[in-house]
């Protein structure tokens, strides 16, 4: 009898937690409890997937208007092969209008994960990478940001009130032509916000783990071997780049971030095997940059 | 040892209930998938606002009865998008429902004013449009998993 007692209360406490989190909002909620950041995530939950879209798009365009995009079909057809995989391996596989991966000319290898989806990485990024493993990892990594939210954090607190004064007073319909200037403003300051935070001064360092530890565990579970990033970082090393420069600024260093990756790997039992058709094929699709 | 694992079902039948009753769509297109698996064939797809009625939730992804299939639980929201549920969205000119709905705050008309106000802008976002037009048919995706040994 006791254990019959002991079945329905847990059942009813299963049931009123799952319904509470529904009432809340459950793409939020899982999101937000799925990532671990909860306390930043709570104030990102009122902006729609759909703002965040058109957010990042202008964050796109800042990149795109900084380092000129690589309108190669084929390459770009590629990319975002690789990195749909992984997205789609990811916690938050749907965003408003998808992912989208793109190759920027800049020889600095480096990449960049705006809001809802739009990633990028340079032409400098895939001289430097050396297999579909490798770039797969790498993609992980900005994938991680975007599932995390982290651009869309970025943004100040002092917006929220304004976004929120616009949110109250627009019930449905267009806005206005005057509301449209002063949301514009808004908006203008908010891709400010979060195009330093991409372009510029970078995620925090505990952002950066959190990418890299969800990055290798979305390229595993597509199937590619998440040593590729440790590959990655160890031939950078090897080179001597300065990985603490621009936006890899606020990354761990190098060496402690390798070690902690192991870990992670070794952790999740996350290792696979290199096949050498992806490789192959990833030297055939980068070979004209 | 029998009574804990019924226990235990119930609690799963009962946490698989939660996810019974209405919905809607918050991203702009989603494919409505035969199983549980993006490299799954598509059996539909769902505008944004659509409301569906869902009923159980595996690894993700969200069943649903119209049509019959499955789609990522991350697609779709609690809160109530008032539109006309067979409306469909394609491609990435701004319609005025989704003018109208696809923020309180920013959308395609906060960023065309942004574009009047920041001509230099414009040609950056139309590379940004080409981006977005450059999509990875599913075939083309199962085939390219297929051939790299991938899942």
């Amino acid at each position: 009898m006791k254990k019959y007692i002991i079945v329905i209360i847990l059942a009813v406490v299963s049931f009123v937690a799952v319904g509470a989190a529904r009432a809340f909002d459950i793409g939020s909620a899982i999101n937000a409890g799925v990532t671990g950041i909860s306390k930043v995530a709570e104030a990102s939950k009122e902006i729609t997937p759909g703002e965040e879209h058109y957010i990042g798009r202008s964050i796109a365009a800042m990149v795109v208007n900084k380092y000129p995009l690589v309108q190669d079909a084929a390459l770009t057809d590629y990319v975002n092969k690789v990195g749909l995989l992984v997205a789609y391996n990811s916690e938050r596989p749907e965003t408003y209008g998808g992912y989208h991966f793109g190759v920027v000319e800049s020889a600095e290898a480096n990449a960049f994960a705006c809001p809802g989806g739009f990633i990028f990485v340079t032409t400098g990024m895939l001289k430097n990478v050396g297999t579909e493993d490798e770039l797969a990892t790498v993609l992980g990594h900005e994938v991680a940001h975007v599932a995390h939210r982290d651009g869309i954090n970025a943004i100040k607190k002092s917006k929220w009130t304004d976004l929120g004064f616009y949110a109250a007073g627009q019930a449905a319909g267009k806005f206005s032509p005057d509301e449209v200037k002063q949301l514009t403003s808004v908006f203008s300051d908010v891709i400010s916000d979060v195009g330093k935070k991409v372009m510029e001064s970078g995620y925090s360092q505990s952002d950066e783990k959190k990418a890299d530890a969800s990055g290798v565990r979305y390229a595993s579970s597509a199937g590619y071997d998440p040593n590729g990033i440790i590959a990655f970082l160890e031939a950078e090393q090897g080179k001597g780049v300065d990985a603490h420069r621009g936006p890899f600024a606020s990354h761990p260093k190098t060496e402690a971030r390798i070690k902690e990756l192991k870990a992670e790997i070794e952790k999740e039992s996350l290792s696979r095997q290199i096949a050498d058709v992806r490789t192959s094929r990833y030297k055939q699709a980068v070979a004209r940059r | 040892m029998r009574k804990v694992s019924l226990g235990v079902l119930a609690v799963v039948l009962i946490a698989g209930a939660a996810w019974a009753g209405t919905m809607s769509v918050q991203v702009r297109e989603v494919d409505v998938k035969s199983s549980p698996n993006y490299m799954s064939s598509s059996v539909g797809k769902l505008g944004f606002g659509s409301k569906v009625e869902t009923s159980s939730e595996e690894g993700g992804w969200v069943r649903i009865s119209q049509p019959a299939g499955w789609i990522p639980k991350t697609s779709i929201t609690k809160r109530s998008v008032d539109m006309n549920t067979d409306q469909k969205f394609s491609g990435r000119g701004a319609s005025h429902d989704e003018t109208a709905l696809a923020g309180k705050g920013f959308n395609p008309q906060v960023e065309a004013e942004y574009k009047r106000e920041n001509p230099s802008m414009v040609l950056a976002y139309s590379k940004v449009d080409w981006l977005e037009s450059q999509t990875v048919p599913l075939p083309a995706l199962q085939a390219f998993a297929s051939s790299g040994k991938l899942k």
